[in-house]
């Protein structure tokens, strides 16, 4: 009898030994989570400046006009030519969010008329440039927004039919500016 | 007379005693005797007795080579989630959207050779400059397929056949509206045990 609850009692103290060996090896560690809320990206380009080809000579032919970011008409191509008066200027957006964050600018095409009887004349090949240099807009122009603020010179091709009647042409172009 | 036979037979019974006494004394002798012998011939012999043990080694955790991270996100007047994938897919929702950077959280493990184990998660919000921000929907994985494991709660795998496995963390997170940009931190408390 005596043995019985010797057994039993072993068996018990085993068993929480057991128990004890086993809660010994829960170990833990943390892992750390992190997120990073950056400044909303937004961008202006009606408080700036409006893109301007200037005046053109249409001729007889037509042709295409290259406005540099710079704002100065590098080529006259075809038929155009200066028509004097109004000089041409590059369009600007500001752009504001998170410092040295980057962003790519797309631009598509488009086109601008006389809303008469003048056959609307296309604009493409859109450049845009922060500072650090030109680039194209269609597959997207990366740049830093440095000190959380840049301002963006775009310059753009202007195709003049030919014979294209004499009026003031505007339009406008969506600029997209997304963080990268 | 009569007492002269009683002490007689008083006397035979006695030495008849004495007799079976004896013998019993000598039969346990020799059985004593036996034993020894026995005993001394076993001695006499070797076998090799196999001894066995086996070290049950703890386990450990290593959460410090890739934290969750759910990148650079922009909030906005709506309020909006994040929800990263153990396999690092990234999709935003509500008014919150999603930038770039996010990579799932990854715990090593070492313990026993294909041993199974118990895992369990504690997570806190992730504190900033702004209002808390809480991970919600917590997804694992772990390396040796026993998952994906939703949510929080214990979860059961198995080491692989060298004792490792990897848990792979991600989650959903939810963004306030006009959230304060900035910086923000939490943990997942990883706790792994055998069953």
């Amino acid at each position: 009898m005596k043995m019985n609850k010797f057994l039993m009692m072993s068996a018990v103290a085993l068993t929480v030994t057991g128990i004890g060996i086993t809660q010994s090896y829960a170990v833990d560690d943390d892992l750390t989570i992190n997120a990073e809320v950056i400044a909303t990206l937004q961008i202006d380009c009606t408080t700036t400046q409006v893109m301007h080809f200037g005046e053109i000579d249409p001729g007889l032919a037509g042709g295409t006009i290259v406005l540099a970011t710079d704002g100065t008409i590098t080529t006259y191509g075809g038929d155009t030519g200066f028509g004097g008066g109004t000089a041409p200027q590059q369009g600007q957006c500001d752009l504001t969010g998170e410092a040295n964050r980057a962003f790519v600018v797309t631009i598509g095409a488009t086109t601008i008329d006389d809303a008469g009887a003048g056959v609307a004349m296309a604009v493409n090949n859109f450049q845009v440039d922060d500072g650090t240099g030109a680039g194209p807009a269609v597959a997207g122009y990366v740049a830093n927004l440095v000190g959380g603020s840049v301002t963006l010179d775009i310059g753009a091709d202007l195709v003049v039919n030919a014979t294209q009647l004499a009026g003031s042409y505007t339009g406008t172009v969506n600029v997209d500016a997304v963080y990268q | 007379m009569a007492e002269l036979m009683i002490s007689q037979k008083t006397g035979r019974a006695k030495s008849a005693l004495r007799t079976a006494a004896t013998l019993v004394l000598i039969s346990l002798s020799t059985f004593v005797m036996s034993l020894i012998s026995l005993s001394i011939y076993a001695n006499a012999s070797t076998d090799p007795l196999p001894i066995e043990a086996q070290i049950t080694g703890a386990m450990s955790i290593d959460c410090s080579g890739q934290e969750v991270n759910f990148g650079a996100i922009v909030a906005s007047g709506v309020a909006g989630t994040i929800t990263l994938d153990t396999s690092g897919a990234v999709a935003d929702g509500g008014g919150a959207t999603y930038v770039s950077g996010a990579v799932p959280g990854v715990c090593v493990l070492q313990g026993n050779v294909s041993a199974p184990y118990e895992v369990d998660y504690v997570v806190s919000p992730l504190t900033g400059p702004g209002v808390d921000m809480t991970l919600i929907n917590l997804a694992s994985n772990n390396a040796n397929g026993d998952g994906p494991f939703a949510g929080l709660g214990t979860h059961n795998a198995s080491l692989d056949a060298v004792g490792a496995d990897a848990l792979v963390f991600g989650g959903t997170l939810n963004v306030g509206a006009n959230q304060t940009a900035g910086l923000y931190s939490g943990t997942i408390d990883v706790t792994v045990d055998y069953p």
